[in-house]
């Protein structure tokens, strides 16, 4: 293999401390993505010296896991490596499976400023459903289970582009000049957006139009 | 036996709370077996007493005082005993029905006293002894029937409330009292004499009244002397219950004669320089609880004729037994209000009402004569009413909460049998005889993981409520290292989850949490600032009708913080008097040295705003 | 009749005595009713939030134990779905992995809810002390418990047993190999006891440093909450402590 073909090779992370559920999802990926390269980690710190080095495009993890061999797992532990992950890498994918989704509600913020794909896989849905999930992480969309929001909450900025995008029928180089960001992040705005609204990718659908649709559903553009 | 047992039960159910109460109950009777509490109780009944309607003035009793003037008039001191036989003389003229000499006499005075002792012949004069040590000797020329003793028996504190109406001296000799001569001699004229009481054999009578003796614990008083036959002294009340006149008046001739004829007429010094004085707060006087002697000896006069001839009232207690049962009877009301009653205003309400039952029945039974131990009872009432259902409260909340964690504990646990551990059965009894495919197998387990994770979720969620309730607030948990617009971030989630009756409306929040510049901000500026928010958010939740929209932002431009909170519900006007959190938020934009708004927007809704320079405080500002 | 000739100032003096030392008891008296009160309240406190990490325990076992489990079977289910194929090595290994899931299932559902203490505590406490020798083996147990017993209710039974178990918790630390425990339940005409005895080579290895004010609160919970008494005796290098509660 050349240096090109190697290059391209995609990596993902899988962590969780318990043997049998890392066995589980590793062959429910496998049949997925058969030419993926996938590793495995089993505490938190073994994932970030892996992801150092390594550099996955998708990580898969749990929340409750020590944070070296021999300590007792903790929801804890992993909350604060995941946010420790996102800060330092915030392009990367991440899938988070875990049992204890409700914790995730403190990650709120982060979550919002993440810019890579960020889905909530709870441990109970069947493997086709994770699997649909595990894809949206890796093209970067967001995913976050309706019970950690109550109400439908937006930032401002998200509400400016929907204006923009939806008033005055602007494209994303022109929103980003507008609101002087770049334009990848404006990209990000809107899988945001599209989460906050429960718009999600669907066969055969526009998902600006449907996103279009529920806004004005809302009241949020009249 | 049904009914035996439902006796036991509740009688155990009450039993953690009654038995302080009656710790409490015995504690304050042992309290008052030892008199501390005649102190109170004393003074109680002195006000009671001072309280009451005046009575008209008892004409029967007339006080020739000799006051100041008249003493200055006289030229001496003490006033001879000329003048005194003048007088006398003077007097006599008029046919009283007897004059009784509150002043001294054991030794002559000159000049006049053959003009004394001359007068002193007449029947109707009765003149004043001491017989307890100090002992002082009446006028030698009068028999004993023309003697009363003035002794007084002031209470510990100095009052006087009894009145001694016979006693024996140090040579047991029984001796009369001033008061009651002139009782005798008055009623003598009305047709009744005294004779010994019928109920009492030892007290003093008069026609049908009998006037009730002094008993060592009578009333409030705990191991009091009762030797001799005391009575207590139902004072007059008004402010001017007798006729006084003074020297002066009778020797020009003022006095109207019908106020003398049949009547008696009391002599006296009411002169302050020769301090003839009496403690009591009983009486309603320009002096404050000084009174002239011959004033009481008119008190202890009219009391006992007002007795006889008008039936008024003479004082009178319970007995012992009848007074304990009394405090125990309101000791066991204010068990049964602290335990009835819940709710903290309504047990100091129903507290409040029962204070005042107790003290108009008292009062009420003391206008009619009855001496009631309204302070012990007020003590018991009160001590276990608030005092102790306040303890015990918190004994029941604990109880019943852990009765609640019990509930629960059983409900897990028929839950996990009736759940998971009956499909998990079900389940591997059909796999081992093969009974299922593999894809019911699967549906069967995600069933399995259904039920445990309800399981899980009841159990922690009811650890966690119950740990809440412990941690006072989040202000406990905050972990303050982090970032403030990340800990504002958390207060605005966790006041966002609250149950408020606003925020049913809304539909949208639009939220900026960028961080501040929070150099210069002290640990507990920091909390005040949480405090805030979370003061805002709750306005909102409460105020804030068909509010739609919320607005949170929280960031950091050019230099100028800002934690801004905009809703668009029709609140109330903002320009009510403002509560404690406004309060609050002006003080910490002052501490700040910034900026606090609250204001209504012209698009409907209402802004709250707190702004400030992020910069070093150049001095203290509290 | 005699009026009293007893001199106003020592009636005074012998008055102010009696009231000083009245007004002590009385003051002395209503401290110790405070005192008991918050010491009582806090113990029972003590014993809530034992409770309340016992429960949040439980649950993270069923998570951290049986979810897990069930998701590694449930995953390999669907897989083995997917390759539409179901070797029966591949059943006998999925029901074995079911029962250790039952048998941890039924293990949550004992400590939440102990056997036998609907019938007899007797046989409860058996099984409790049984358990815990199985935990520590090298620990020498002596029981005595009466086949016999007159039940009390409910409340009562599952606060004793509750007792003896914080009791084994508490100490468990403190326990050297050579510690001999003896149980002992015993019942008389109205009050039933439950004597625990610890017998160690040495006075100095007896349950001491954190561990007694623990013992203390939970004597307090227990006299609350069982409406019981209890009392401990230290002699030598035996502790015994006594648990005495009515008994219909």
């Amino acid at each position: 293999m050349s240096q090109a073909v190697s290059k391209a090779m995609t990596k993902f992370l899988v962590v969780d401390d318990h043997e049998s559920v890392l066995n589980g999802t590793v062959e429910g990926l496998k049949r997925q993505y058969p030419t993926v390269e996938i590793h495995t980690a089993q505490t938190a710190q073994a994932a970030h010296d892996w992801i150092k080095k390594g550099q996955p495009d998708l990580l898969v993890m749990d929340l409750s896991m020590p944070n070296t061999p021999g300590e007792p797992a903790q929801p804890e532990v992993g909350i604060q490596r995941l946010k420790t992950l996102m800060q330092e890498y915030p392009t990367l994918n991440i899938v988070v499976q875990s049992a204890h989704v409700q914790s995730l509600v403190r990650l709120k913020p982060a979550i919002s400023d993440h810019e890579g794909g960020f889905t909530i896989a709870d441990k109970g849905l069947p493997i086709l459903e994770m699997l649909k999930l595990v894809d949206w992480a890796l093209n970067g969309v967001n995913y976050t289970p309706k019970e950690m929001r109550t109400r439908l909450e937006l930032k401002h900025e998200w509400m400016a582009v929907l204006k923009l995008a939806f008033h005055e029928g602007l494209q994303d180089k022109a929103i980003a000049k507008r609101i002087h960001v770049r334009e990848r992040t404006v990209r990000h705005y809107w899988t945001k957006i599209q989460d906050a609204l429960e718009v999600y990718p669907e066969e055969g659908k526009n998902i600006r139009i449907q996103t279009e649709l529920r806004a004005r559903q809302l009241g949020l553009i009249d | 036996m049904s009914a035996w047992k439902t006796i036991r039960n509740g009688i155990a159910a009450w039993r953690h709370v009654a038995l302080p109460g009656a710790i409490i109950i015995g504690l304050v009777t042992a309290t008052r077996l030892t008199g501390i509490l005649q102190w109170l109780e004393w003074k109680a009944f002195d006000q009671g007493l001072r309280l009451r309607p005046a009575e008209a003035v008892d004409e029967r009793i007339l006080i020739v005082g000799i006051n100041e003037a008249d003493i200055q008039r006289t030229g001496t001191y003490p006033i001879p005993d000329g003048t005194i036989a003048a007088l006398l003389k003077k007097l006599q003229a008029d046919q009283p029905a007897v004059i009784g000499l509150d002043i001294v006499r054991d030794l002559p005075v000159q000049p006049g006293h053959t003009a004394l002792v001359e007068a002193f012949k007449n029947q109707r004069v009765i003149a004043v002894e001491k017989v307890l040590p100090m002992t002082v000797k009446p006028p030698p020329m009068l028999p004993p029937d023309q003697i009363g003793f003035a002794d007084a028996l002031p209470d510990a504190d100095g009052s006087l409330r009894r009145s001694l109406l016979g006693t024996s001296d140090l040579q047991d000799n029984w001796h009369f009292s001033l008061t009651l001569r002139l009782a005798e001699t008055y009623l003598a004229t009305q047709h009744l004499t005294l004779e010994n009481g019928l109920r009492d054999p030892e007290a003093m009578r008069f026609g049908s009244v009998e006037l009730t003796r002094f008993q060592p614990n009578f009333g409030g008083y705990v191991r009091a002397d009762a030797g001799g036959n005391q009575v207590l002294l139902n004072f007059r009340s008004g402010h001017q219950p007798f006729r006084i006149v003074s020297l002066q008046d009778v020797q020009s001739g003022k006095v109207d004669p019908s106020w003398i004829r049949g009547h008696i007429v009391l002599i006296g010094i009411t002169a302050p320089s020769v301090k003839d004085v009496v403690n009591s707060s009983a009486i309603v006087t320009d002096n404050p609880g000084q009174t002239y002697g011959v004033t009481v000896q008119a008190h202890a006069v009219s009391q006992i004729i007002s007795a006889v001839l008008d039936q008024r009232p003479l004082l009178n207690a319970w007995a012992e037994g009848w007074e304990y049962a009394w405090i125990v009877v309101w000791g066991v009301l204010g068990i049964c209000l602290g335990r009835v009653v819940r709710a903290p205003l309504w047990l100091m309400l129903s507290l409040a009402i029962a204070c005042i039952i107790l003290i108009s029945i008292s009062y009420g039974l003391l206008l009619l004569g009855w001496w009631l131990p309204m302070v012990p009872a007020l003590l018991v009432l009160l001590l276990n009413g608030a005092g102790l259902t306040a303890f015990y409260r918190y004994d029941q909340d604990l109880r019943s909460r852990l009765q609640d964690r019990q509930r629960v504990i059983d409900y897990t646990f028929s839950t996990i049998h009736n759940g998971p551990l009956q499909t998990l059965a079900g389940v591997m009894r059909q796999m081992q005889s093969q009974e299922l495919s593999s894809s019911q197998i699967l549906v069967e387990l995600q069933q399995l993981n259904r039920e445990l994770r309800s399981v899980y979720d009841s159990v922690r969620q009811d650890a966690l409520v119950q740990s809440q309730q412990f941690y006072l607030s989040y202000e406990h948990e905050l972990n303050l290292q982090e970032p403030l617009h990340q800990v504002l971030y958390e207060v605005y989630s966790s006041g966002m989850e609250r149950d408020l009756p606003c925020f049913k409306t809304l539909k949208v929040q639009l939220i900026t949490f960028e961080p501040l510049d929070e150099r210069y901000l002290s640990v507990e500026q920091k909390r005040a600032l949480c405090r805030f928010l979370e003061e805002a958010l709750c306005n909102v939740g409460k105020h804030a009708i068909d509010a739609t929209r919320l607005e949170v932002r929280c960031g950091c431009s050019q230099g100028r913080n800002l934690l801004q909170v905009t809703d668009n519900g029709s609140g109330p006007n903002p320009a009510l008097p403002e509560g404690m959190g406004t309060q609050q938020a002006k003080r910490l934009a002052q501490q700040l040295q910034g900026k606090f708004v609250r204001e209504g927007r012209s698009t409907g809704g209402t802004l709250c705003e707190l702004s400030w320079m992020a910069k070093k405080a150049w001095f203290w500002s509290r | 009749m005699l009026p009293s000739i007893l001199s106003p100032s020592t009636q005074r003096r012998n008055r102010s005595l009696t009231t000083h030392v009245a007004l002590a008891i009385f003051l002395f008296v209503l401290l110790w009713l405070l005192a008991s009160y918050i010491g009582m309240r806090r113990s029972l406190c003590w014993w809530y939030q034992r409770q309340t990490v016992q429960m949040s325990s439980e649950a993270e076992s069923i998570r951290e134990d049986l979810l897990q489990k069930l998701f590694a079977m449930r995953r390999s289910l669907e897989l083995a779905l997917m390759d539409k194929q179901a070797h029966p090595k591949e059943v006998q290994h999925w029901l074995t992995q079911l029962e250790t899931i039952q048998r941890s299932l039924e293990a949550v559902a004992h400590r939440l809810a102990p056997p036998y203490l609907d019938d007899s505590l007797p046989l409860a406490v058996q099984l409790v002390l049984k358990e815990w020798q199985a935990a520590h083996p090298t620990l020498q147990l002596e029981m005595a418990l009466p086949t016999d017993w007159v039940e009390e209710p409910l409340v009562q039974r599952r606060m004793v047993l509750a007792t003896l178990t914080a009791w084994l918790q508490i100490t468990a630390s403190h326990l050297r190999p050579d510690a001999r425990l003896c149980v002992r339940l015993s019942q008389k005409a109205h009050s039933s006891e439950m004597l625990i005895q610890l017998t160690t080579l040495n006075r100095s290895d007896l349950p001491s440093g954190a561990a007694i004010p623990k013992l203390i609160k939970l004597q307090q919970a227990f006299q609350v909450l069982a409406n019981g008494s209890c009392y401990c005796q230290k002699r030598g290098a035996t502790a015994t402590w006594f648990y005495r509660w009515r008994s219909p």
